[in-house]
């Protein structure tokens, strides 16, 4: 019985073909996944590569290790490699990003849109997704991406909410849901960014009882400086409980003493 | 000979008698030859005179006689900046090589490594300053030292904090009367505000010493980031072998402090810039005021800048009051009660209110005691003289790197003290310089492309972009993942000799080898004799050229850039001004001759049919107009001398910017008069006169003895 | 032997395109000492005549020569050395330098043919003023005189050079009768002091009444020439 409604179900559906337009209630429930299946309710600690390529320059490279406690809203990175990067690290909590370089000792305040490293990484792309909390969607079409059926979605900023980028459009896959191309908009509508999310893996969390689902490899495109590129992979996930005392300046100071 | 000498004679007489006998035209085609002498002698003397202003600063400043420079370099060497920044220049490898082939050259006596750069200082918010003092008691604290001169040091770097937060929470008191907002921003107001109050607490302070880290970083991250003050400041400085910088350019000089010792990491920042920048803007406008009122006679009842700066250094009270913890607030606040002769009671604020209320009355006295009482307990600067500062900067590899150094004092150039172009430039030593300039080396190279490598990373032509990534169903979309176990501490061990602690750094003293061996971006040569310039910079380019050191050469001038040009700019509008001036007053001299000449026909012929050669009347009405150009031409050069001499008497022509402040080399241009200048007015003016009556003489020439017999009616 | 021998000579001039002749196959000779007057008509080709024996102006065909030279054969330099050294010129309007003085205008000459000492000028200057009775006004500036005085001072000036020949093409024309009796007097006392050869224009009867011979011109030919001294010997006797 239930097999059968299941099949009559996506029967409908693909009689319906790709005209088939996302009601708003499934728009919602689409954006909700994306954010949900990503959460992770405990920890987060991920090994990442990052190489950014600059027109006319030679590559940045890095690894480095990137920490997360969403419930904090507390981020922090600290490079690993190359060596003499080793030991800087970015601290961020609520508002405040703070850059460290242990050669000379200090600590930096930063805005919130710094370019990580000097890369077109920006701490949001290694943060927790929020799109539900901050954008209202909008769907625009079903089509292809590639060889997948894709939807179409744009996202504006909620009125009020701080975010990087006021508008985005993002092409999600219809049969897993993952995003697989984000595009950036700046509030006039100027494309600012593309990103590409080719490989989605998926690690089960404890602390969520569940699946987490992240984008190993991610490539960003510069849409204003053309030439510039930037890609990051996720190497390494870790989802043990980190220190208590882990998103302080202490805790980052005493890693390259 | 002598038939010659009495044709002259009359030619002469006749000449001088038409000049007198139509006054009117004579003094008008004099006026003009007058005027353009003196416009070429006041011009040109002027001109001159900055020319030597320029190259005083420039050879004295930065630029020596003659400049290198690596010749693959996508830009040009500017000294003193572009348009577009620094200049994009490719590395000098090693600089001792350049060093010991151009040394050899003669006439060379100095070669001087440079490399100039911007980066960014920073300077942090006071609130930041003041909670980054507190962290570093904090640190010791917790590490385990005590002591009563470190518990004494963290009451007051507390109580200064609190202080803060209370000035914060009055300020933005006031704030949230004034604007209501809704919504989300609301809420995230509201937690501020609640943030800010709990920080005001007694209990929160008292509470301190119970977690102190969690309190710093309540402070730093929740109070902070509400004080919205610039954090940074850029800093145009100048890497090079210190010793040999004194040593090349007499100008220099250390107005605060010591230099950097021999061999040391540091830095001298430039005074003016320090001026500029750095200064409490208070202060600043203190000194503006004052400047303006003793220099250029600005008073502040009638000076809408004046007024402006007294109304802005009443709202920079906070600034002010946000540096001094409370004890010192409470003892400068003593010293100025009886000073500014206020009631027993006053606040400070209500004193400083009273100090800053400048009128011309009032000024000097506030000025004074401004110095006198409060400048003692301020930081004047926000980068002073012991200061260690953190530079940052992109270097040449991609990453940002960071030094720490030392300020041992300000510097500036003698003469062009107050100059904004060559003032701005500090100086730094040029270890500092390599770490922030960042080179990539062979070495790092390799670990990044074994980096590289190690990571698989594979790049992807952006057009075809979607096509490789989604273009197959081949199932990597998605995949399945294993938690693994990140050991953050194995990652980052670094290797025991590179982590020399910046305080290890900066006790070292490197030898002249280290210096020398390793990456500058230019040197200046200087010469023995400055005027073998030309002969020099031929014999530095063969050597160059027989060493292979693929160098490029300029002088000093073509090295300052935009500024170097800016004296051609000056000669090519001089030049263009005198060229219009004398094209119109060749239309017009050469009018008033050919009306002259026609007048004259009757005249001419008639001397022709009794026998004048053609020469004799051509001669006639050269002589006329050669005279009126020797004549007004002396008159308007001694005229022009007198303007220059008269400029000078008058204090000279004051520079009133930056730039001017840098091509006069001084505060004022004093202009000198050159005999090539005076001589060089007179044969222009008789060159153009000269020519302006050839078109008439030629008329002249060809009146028939015919035109004699025409009957007038 | 004659100073002046005018061969067969034509004058035209252009006016746009027509062609007009001024003188018409004229031949005439200029004997030494002559004081000739040439009359006719207005636009007969007096003046032409005048200019082209005063080698101002250059025939269309035939000859002129001057003082045993042809004309046509020298420089424009040779000719103006000529004018300087051979010929004067009485102008109808004086035609003196107005910023030079009357000393000046007199002196000019000289001073262009040069070689003689500053004495010997001032001396030959005012030797020729006090002749022409004008003396007193040396200082003068040509404008401070009147017409007549200002014709003396032109007289004083085409005879300081002492040249063979003096050429004067009306040179009454701009004075009242009286006046311009008196300078035709003072022409001739001249002419009769040194020997100098006057050629002059006049259309007046009483002007031509002084000359020595009379040639008539009417369109551009001669129409006669009348011996006036032999007659006026014929008939005086
Ligand atoms: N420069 C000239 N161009 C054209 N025609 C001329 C020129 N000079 C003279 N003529 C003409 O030649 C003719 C002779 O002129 P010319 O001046 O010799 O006469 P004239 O006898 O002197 O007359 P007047 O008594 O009026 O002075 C006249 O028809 C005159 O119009
Ligand atoms: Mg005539």
């Amino acid at each position: 019985m239930h097999r059968a409604l299941a099949f009559l179900a996506l029967a409908a559906a693909l009689a319906a073909g790709p005209a088939a337009a996302l009601t708003p209630p499934e728009l919602a429930k689409v954006v909700a996944t994306i954010d949900e299946r990503q959460r992770n309710s405990g920890d987060w600690k991920a090994l990442c590569y990052m190489e950014a390529k600059e027109k006319g320059k030679t590559d940045v490279v890095y690894e480095l290790v990137v920490y997360r406690r969403d419930e904090d809203d507390k981020q922090m990175f600290l490079f690993t490699k190359p060596r003499a990067e080793a030991g800087k690290g970015y601290l961020r909590i609520d508002k405040n990003l703070w850059l460290y370089d242990p050669a000379v000792g200090r600590w930096e305040r930063r805005t919130e849109r710094e370019r990580i490293g000097g890369t077109d990484t920006r701490r949001g792309d290694l943060d927790e997704s929020r799109l539900v909390e901050e954008y209202d969607a909008k769907f625009e079409a079903d089509e292809k991406l590639g060889v997948y059926g894709v939807h179409r979605i744009l996202l504006v900023a909620k009125p009020g909410v701080d975010v990087a980028f006021p508008q985005v459009r993002l092409w999600v896959d219809q049969a897993t849901l993952n995003v697989l191309k984000r595009q950036e908009l700046a509030l006039s509508g100027r494309l600012m960014r593309t990103a590409y999310y080719p490989r989605w893996k998926k690690v089960f969390s404890p602390s969520k009882g569940a699946d987490v689902w992240y984008p190993e490899e991610m490539r960003l495109f510069d849409e204003i400086e053309k030439g510039n590129s930037t890609l990051i992979l996720i190497k390494e996930i870790d989802l043990r409980p980190l220190a208590a005392n882990l998103f302080t300046k202490a805790w980052l100071e005493s890693k390259s003493r | 000979m002598a038939p010659r000498r009495d044709a002259a004679r009359v030619l002469l007489r006749i000449a001088f008698r038409n000049l007198l006998a139509s006054p009117v035209r004579t003094g008008i085609l004099g006026a003009i030859v007058l005027v353009g002498a003196l416009i070429v002698v006041v011009g040109s003397s002027v001109l001159d005179s900055i020319d030597r202003g320029m190259r005083t600063s420039i050879q004295g400043s930065l630029g020596g006689h003659l400049q290198v420079y690596e010749a693959r370099s996508e830009g040009a060497l500017e000294l003193y900046g572009g348009l577009r920044g620094e200049s994009l220049l490719e590395p000098i490898e090693d600089f001792s090589k350049v060093k010991a082939v151009l040394e050899q050259v003669p006439n060379v006596k100095q070669v001087v490594p440079m490399g100039i750069d911007q980066a960014m200082v920073a300077t942090g918010n006071a609130f930041d300053l003041a909670l980054e003092r507190l962290r570093g008691d904090v640190r010791r604290l917790e590490a385990g030292e005590d002591g009563p001169e470190l518990r004494r040091d963290y009451a007051a770097h507390a109580a200064h904090v609190r202080r803060m937060v209370q000035l914060l929470r009055d300020e933005i008191a006031q704030a949230r009367e004034i604007s209501d907002p809704e919504g989300r921003e609301a809420a995230e107001r509201k937690s501020e505000w609640e943030a800010l109050q709990r920080a005001a607490t007694d209990a929160f302070w008292r509470d301190l010493d119970r977690d102190r880290y969690g309190s710093l970083e309540f402070l730093e991250n929740r109070v902070a980031p509400l004080a919205m003050d610039t954090a940074f400041t850029f800093l145009r400085y100048v890497g090079t072998d210190v010793d040999a910088f004194f040593r090349a350019f007499p100008l220099a000089e250390v107005v605060k402090g010591e230099r950097i010792p021999t061999g040391q990491r540091g830095v001298l920042v430039g005074k003016q810039y320090a001026e500029e920048w750095l200064k409490l803007k208070n202060a600043r406008r203190l000194d503006q005021i004052k400047d303006a009122r003793d220099r250029r006679g600005k008073r502040i009842a009638d000076d809408e800048e004046l007024q402006r700066w007294v109304r802005e250094n009443r709202a920079g009270i906070r600034e002010i009051l946000l540096q001094l913890d409370p004890i010192r607030a409470d003892a400068l606040a003593q010293e100025l009660r009886p000073a500014l002769g206020a009631p027993a009671a006053e606040p400070l604020e209500a004193l400083l209110g009273r100090l800053f209320a400048a009128t011309d009355e009032s000024f000097d006295g506030q000025y004074r005691i401004f110095y006198d009482v409060v400048a003692p307990k301020l930081r004047l600067y926000q980068i002073d003289v012991g200061d260690t500062i953190t530079i940052k900067a992109p270097s040449k590899s991609g990453y940002f790197s960071s030094v720490n150094v030392k300020v041992y004092g300000f510097l500036q150039f003698k003469g062009i003290e107050r100059s904004g172009i060559a003032g701005m430039m500090s100086v730094l030593d040029l270890m500092s310089f390599r770490d922030l300039y960042g080179y990539l080396t062979a070495e790092k190279a390799a670990e990044i492309r074994a980096l590289q490598k190690s990571m698989g990373a594979r790049e992807i032509d952006r057009e075809r972009a979607e096509a490789e990534l989604f273009g197959a169903a081949d199932g990597a979309l998605v995949g399945e993942a294993r938690v693994a176990e990140i050991d953050e501490g194995a990652l980052v061990k670094r290797r025991e000799e590179e982590r020399a602690s910046a305080a290890d750094l900066a006790a070292h003293v490197y030898s002249q080898e280290e210096l020398e061996h390793g990456v500058a971006l230019n040197a200046a040569l200087i010469l023995d004799d400055p005027r073998l310039l030309r002969r020099t910079e031929g014999d530095v380019r063969k050597a160059i050229a027989d060493a292979g050191l693929g160098l490029k050469v300029v002088d000093w001038q073509e090295a300052a850039g935009l500024v170097g040009q800016f004296v051609t700019l000056l000669r090519v509008v001089l030049f263009t001004a005198v060229v219009i001036f004398f094209a119109i007053a060749l239309v017009i001299i050469n009018n008033a001759m050919v009306m002259a000449t026609l007048q004259r026909v009757k005249e001419i012929g008639t001397m022709r049919a009794i026998g004048t050669q053609r020469r004799f009347v051509v001669t006639m009405l050269l002589v006329e107009i050669a005279t009126v150009g020797l004549v007004f031409g002396l008159a308007g050069a001694a005229l022009g001398a007198g303007v220059v001499w008269g400029i000078r008497v008058a204090g000279g022509i004051p520079a009133v910017t930056d730039l001017l402040y840098f091509v006069f080399s001084g505060p004022a241009l004093f202009p000198r008069l050159g005999a090539l200048a005076v001589g060089g007015s007179l044969a222009v003016v008789l060159l153009v006169a000269i020519l302006s009556a050839l078109y008439p003489a030629l008329i002249a020439m060809r009146v028939t003895p015919v035109e004699a017999m025409a009957t007038e009616d | 032997m004659s100073i002046v021998s005018v061969e067969h000579v034509s004058k035209d001039y252009m006016l746009g395109k027509t062609v007009v002749p001024a003188l018409r196959d004229v031949s005439l000779a200029v004997g030494k000492g002559e004081f000739l007057s040439i009359a006719g008509p207005s636009g007969s080709g007096k003046t032409t005549l005048l200019n082209l024996v005063g080698c101002v102006d250059t025939p269309t065909a035939g000859r002129v020569i001057v003082a045993g030279q042809d004309t046509a054969r020298l420089s424009e330099r040779a000719l103006t050395e000529l004018r300087l050294r051979t010929i004067g010129f009485i102008f109808q309007s004086f035609n003196l330098v107005s910023v030079l003085s009357v000393f000046q205008n007199v002196e000019f000459p000289l001073l262009l043919q040069g070689g003689q000492t500053r004495k010997e000028r001032a001396e030959r200057v005012l030797a020729l003023l006090d002749a022409v009775g004008i003396a007193e006004h040396a200082r003068h500036r040509p404008s401070e005189l009147s017409g007549g005085q200002r014709q003396r001072v032109a007289i004083a000036r085409a005879l300081v050079t002492r040249p063979a020949l003096v050429l004067a093409d009306e040179p009454t024309a701009n004075l009242d009768s009286e006046t311009g009796g008196n300078i035709i007097d003072l022409m001739k006392e001249m002419n009769r002091r040194d020997g100098t050869t006057f050629i002059f224009s006049t259309h007046d009867p009483k002007v031509m009444a002084h000359a020595s011979a009379l040639v008539r011109i009417e369109d551009g030919r001669i129409a006669s020439r009348e011996d006036l001294d032999a007659a006026r010997l014929a008939g005086g006797r």
